[in-house]
């Protein structure tokens, strides 16, 4: 239905946009909460998942309502219930 | 982003610390809030990030809720570095008297450029800016463009065109000159004239417009002689001078004549030899004051100096008068020499050519050239034969 209408899907679904680039940048849009931050861990909730992201030396550039930015050493990004 | 951290660091940001009890939960009532914290890093204990100075102030309810504390580590931006440097007056008294001083600086020129001139020289322009009071340091209010245009019009002949612009510090004087010579537009002289010999010579053809011919062809002429009388005969039938009429001369006259060339070229000169030491020195000038380092010390006997100077400037027409002056001095020593006869023939032959490129550009033309040159005294003489009017 959605994708027949072509309206974008993280506005109707509440999805979140991950955008990496490189290894060193990940940029999370439509996130709801941070519930976890360490060196090496980052967890972000969003609205119908956990996002996991795993590195070293992470730090969130900047982070406001509505996304925020994370550099570092990417290792993994995963996804949990 | 660079424009960015320009506003954090007028606004003023500071370096926290944050220790307790939910520091998650501080960062998503943080988020909620719209209250933008950037570089978040996690310790063992807690948070470092930074934060604004509004941000800050607005986190008592956070704190309160999340049972967090926030310890400033450091303070960045303008006004903290204002608190800091309050008791420093002259320091902020010199920004403010310099910043005068550069705005007071900006009404003057500064620097003239001359443009477009070939006849007139940029000293001749310069000094005459001078003289009009528009010159090098003047108030660019007492400038008027339009006049200085006119007057310099009015005062050089040749000028036909001239545009006074002023930029910044910068004045650009352009003008455009009469590339015809003088005689071209010049009025024509209506009294009648005689034609006259300006040098000794044989008449080797003559057509008279006007006037009466007093030599013809082939006749040897002295200097003084009349060629053409502006006065003409009328006779009568009897064949008697009835009257005189002045319609004055007009006649194109070819001469044969000599010129006489001599020139000498002493043997024995004077030439600097560059020993290839050098010593350079710096020095900076403001108005006529020259500032120049007092420990700089050169022993040589003879140099060559040569200084240059270069303007400060802002822009390409925001100039001030502070000059940076470079003095280089170069050491030499002057040797006695002699040319051989050879290489003296070469300058005696050099000149002589320049000497005949200029009659040539007169109009004169060379009909055969006779040189002797005499053994101690290198010497060449031409003798030539030409036309003269």
């Amino acid at each position: 239905m959605i994708s027949q209408l072509e309206l974008p899907k993280d506005l109707m679904l509440g999805a979140a946009i991950v955008t990496i680039t490189g290894r060193k940048e990940v940029l999370v849009e439509n996130y709801k909460g941070i519930i976890e931050l360490e060196d090496s861990l980052v967890k972000i909730q969003t609205k119908n998942c956990r996002l996991q992201i795993l590195g070293v030396h992470l730090t969130v550039e900047y982070y406001t309502n509505e996304e925020m930015k994370i550099v570092g050493l990417i290792d993994s990004v995963s996804y949990e219930y | 982003m660079f424009v960015l951290s320009w506003i954090k660091f007028f606004r003023g940001y500071v370096y926290v610390h944050l220790t307790g009890y939910a520091t998650e939960r501080f960062l998503n009532l943080c988020g909620s809030r719209n209250i933008l914290i950037w570089n978040l890093k996690p310790t063992e204990d807690g948070y470092y990030f930074y934060i604004s100075v509004d941000g800050y102030r607005s986190l008592k309810p956070i704190l309160k809720k999340t049972k967090t504390k926030a310890r400033i580590l450091k303070k960045y931006g303008v006004p903290f570095q204002l608190f800091r440097y309050r008791k420093h007056k002259v320091f902020a008294a010199g920004i403010a008297v310099s910043a005068v001083l550069l705005f007071y600086c900006s009404g003057f020129v500064w620097n003239i450029e001359v443009k477009g001139n070939s006849y007139l020289s940029e000293e001749t322009i310069l000094t005459f800016l001078q003289n009009e009071n528009a010159g090098f340091g003047v108030p660019k209010r007492n400038i008027n463009c339009e006049e200085l245009e006119e007057k310099l019009r009015s005062a050089y002949s040749e000028v036909i065109w001239t545009s006074v612009k002023v930029y910044g510090t910068k004045m650009t004087v352009e003008l455009q000159e009469n590339l015809l010579p003088e005689e071209e537009y010049e009025a024509k002289d209506d009294t009648p004239e005689d034609i006259v010999a300006k040098k000794d010579g044989v008449i080797a053809f003559m057509v008279t417009r006007t006037g009466t011919p007093l030599v013809t062809a082939d006749m040897e002429v002295k200097k003084g002689d009349i060629l053409v009388s502006g006065r003409a005969e009328i006779l009568n039938d009897d064949g008697e001078v009835a009257e005189y009429i002045y319609p004055g001369a007009d006649a194109d006259i070819i001469a044969e004549v000599n010129f006489y060339y001599e020139d000498e070229i002493n043997i024995s000169y004077q030439d600097k030899i560059k020993t290839g030491r050098a010593k350079k020195d710096y020095g900076i000038r403001f108005f006529d004051y020259h500032l120049k380092n007092p420990f700089f010390r050169q022993d040589y006997e003879q140099f060559d100096l040569t200084e240059h100077a270069s303007q400060l400037h802002f822009t390409d027409n925001f100039y001030l008068p502070v000059y940076f002056e470079t003095y280089l001095y170069e050491e030499c020593q002057t040797e006695e020499k002699t040319y051989s006869k050879t290489e003296a023939a070469a300058i005696a032959q050099s000149r002589f050519e320049q000497y005949l490129a200029n009659l040539e550009e007169k109009g004169i033309q060379i009909l055969e050239k006779k040189c002797y040159d005499r053994k101690s005294r290198s010497e060449i003489c031409g003798n030539r034969d030409g036309g003269c009017l």
